[in-house]
């Protein structure tokens, strides 16, 4: 019991080395550690500066291209509408037109309707990325139940069954939310149109350890080996004269998804319906 | 300061060669020194690529590293970092010459 208690003025002491250790390494000011055998050189700052100007750059380069897409999308509009103008002002006089002339003139109208809504998609998905996000507690078994009223209402002669979990509660932003879930709505209705007994669910479960919230429709599906393809922005799986659409919307649900921190992926069989999960951070 | 003339504060200061931090610590260490103290500073620099064997024995993990020793104190005081707060540094060795010296 010789061992000598420290004083309080090697214990105040030893307490500074240990702040001013801790200070260093948290500032990067260490460079090496000194080993049994060797000294090994850290250089975590400059792994660190490098990661951040890849950060910096690839950000720089996003926002780029965001702003590209949308001057674009807005430059291409006055064209877009001189070629509608045009074209109704030409239907006035149809009836000097040959039948020729008047499918033709049909199909410049198609062309223009459908270059609107890819225009208005693009706006629309460069709106998601510039969104300020505000997070609040959202309540996901309600919002889905009004988009499935809503649904319902507008497709009288359709009969889905809809399951919809209690308390689905999460925290987001619930402008992007509220966009993301009508998107993944929508899809659900539409690709289970053609079946007889029409099913939609959506729930949550554990996956891979996180809480995921997921949608299940028993529609037409998709085969998984076109799965990389499915959130890309104007990529379609399906012709648009069996579903029509521009290809945007599930590139618009990805990017709210990322927005939060989450995760969307989704599994399916041809024929067997597809489920489409999510986690929020 | 007068009255701690002849006293001395041995600073020895370990550095991996010429890795970013050591250097800046050296040069730290130098212009923490070169004022009103200058007389009373002994530093030593140790290279731990060149004196390993001095860096184990002295248990320095980690590099820069510096020690602060007098000759009236058993008590070694150790500061890790490439010593960029510089007043902080002075401030210790003012205090301990005000009470040693």
């Amino acid at each position: 019991m010789d061992e000598q208690k420290p004083t309080y003025e090697e214990l105040q002491q030893q307490l500074a080395e240990a702040n001013s250790l801790v200070e260093a390494l948290r500032n990067h000011e260490i460079d090496a550690i000194v080993g049994e055998k060797s000294v090994a050189v850290v250089r975590l700052r400059e792994v660190e500066e490098q990661l951040d100007d890849a950060r910096r750059i690839a950000e720089e380069r996003a926002r780029e291209l965001e702003a590209f897409s949308y001057s674009v999308s807005h430059d291409l509009r006055a064209p877009l509408h001189v070629i509608s103008t045009l074209s109704s002002s030409l239907r006035k006089h149809s009836r000097q037109l040959d039948n020729t002339a008047n499918e033709m003139l049909q199909r410049i109208e198609a062309g223009a309707k459908k270059m609107n809504h890819l225009i208005n998609d693009i706006l629309r998905l460069s709106k998601i990325s510039r969104h300020r996000i505000i997070i609040e507690e959202i309540d996901l078994s309600s919002m889905a139940k009004t988009f499935f009223t809503e649904l319902q209402q507008q497709n009288q002669g359709r009969h889905v069954e809809v399951r919809v979990g209690d308390d689905l509660m999460t925290q987001g932003d619930a402008q992007l939310l509220t966009i993301a879930l009508k998107n993944l709505f929508r899809n659900a209705w539409k690709y289970t149109s053609k079946e007889a007994k029409a099913y939609i669910e959506v729930g949550s479960c554990e996956q891979f350890g996180k809480h995921t919230f997921f949608i299940r429709d028993n529609g037409v599906g998709f085969s998984m080996e076109q799965a990389d393809r499915l959130f890309q922005p104007f990529q379609r799986l399906h012709s648009d004269s069996e579903f029509p659409g521009t290809g945007i919307g599930l590139a618009i649900v990805q990017r709210v998804i990322n927005r939060h921190g989450g995760k969307i992926w989704a599994e399916s069989e041809v024929g067997k319906g597809a489920t489409f999960y999510f986690t929020l951070g | 300061m007068t009255s701690s003339q002849g006293k001395s504060i041995h600073l020895t200061l370990y550095v991996a060669g010429e890795e970013p931090n050591s250097h800046m610590a050296l040069q730290n260490l130098n212009e923490i020194c070169s004022g009103e103290i200058k007389e009373l500073c002994i530093i030593e620099v140790v290279d731990v690529y060149q004196d390993f064997r001095r860096a184990l024995q002295e248990r320095i993990v980690v590099t820069p590293t510096l020690i602060v020793e007098t000759a009236e104190s058993p008590a070694r005081s150790v500061f890790y970092g490439n010593l960029h707060d510089k007043d902080m540094v002075l401030e210790y060795l003012n205090a301990g010459i005000r009470k040693h010296g």
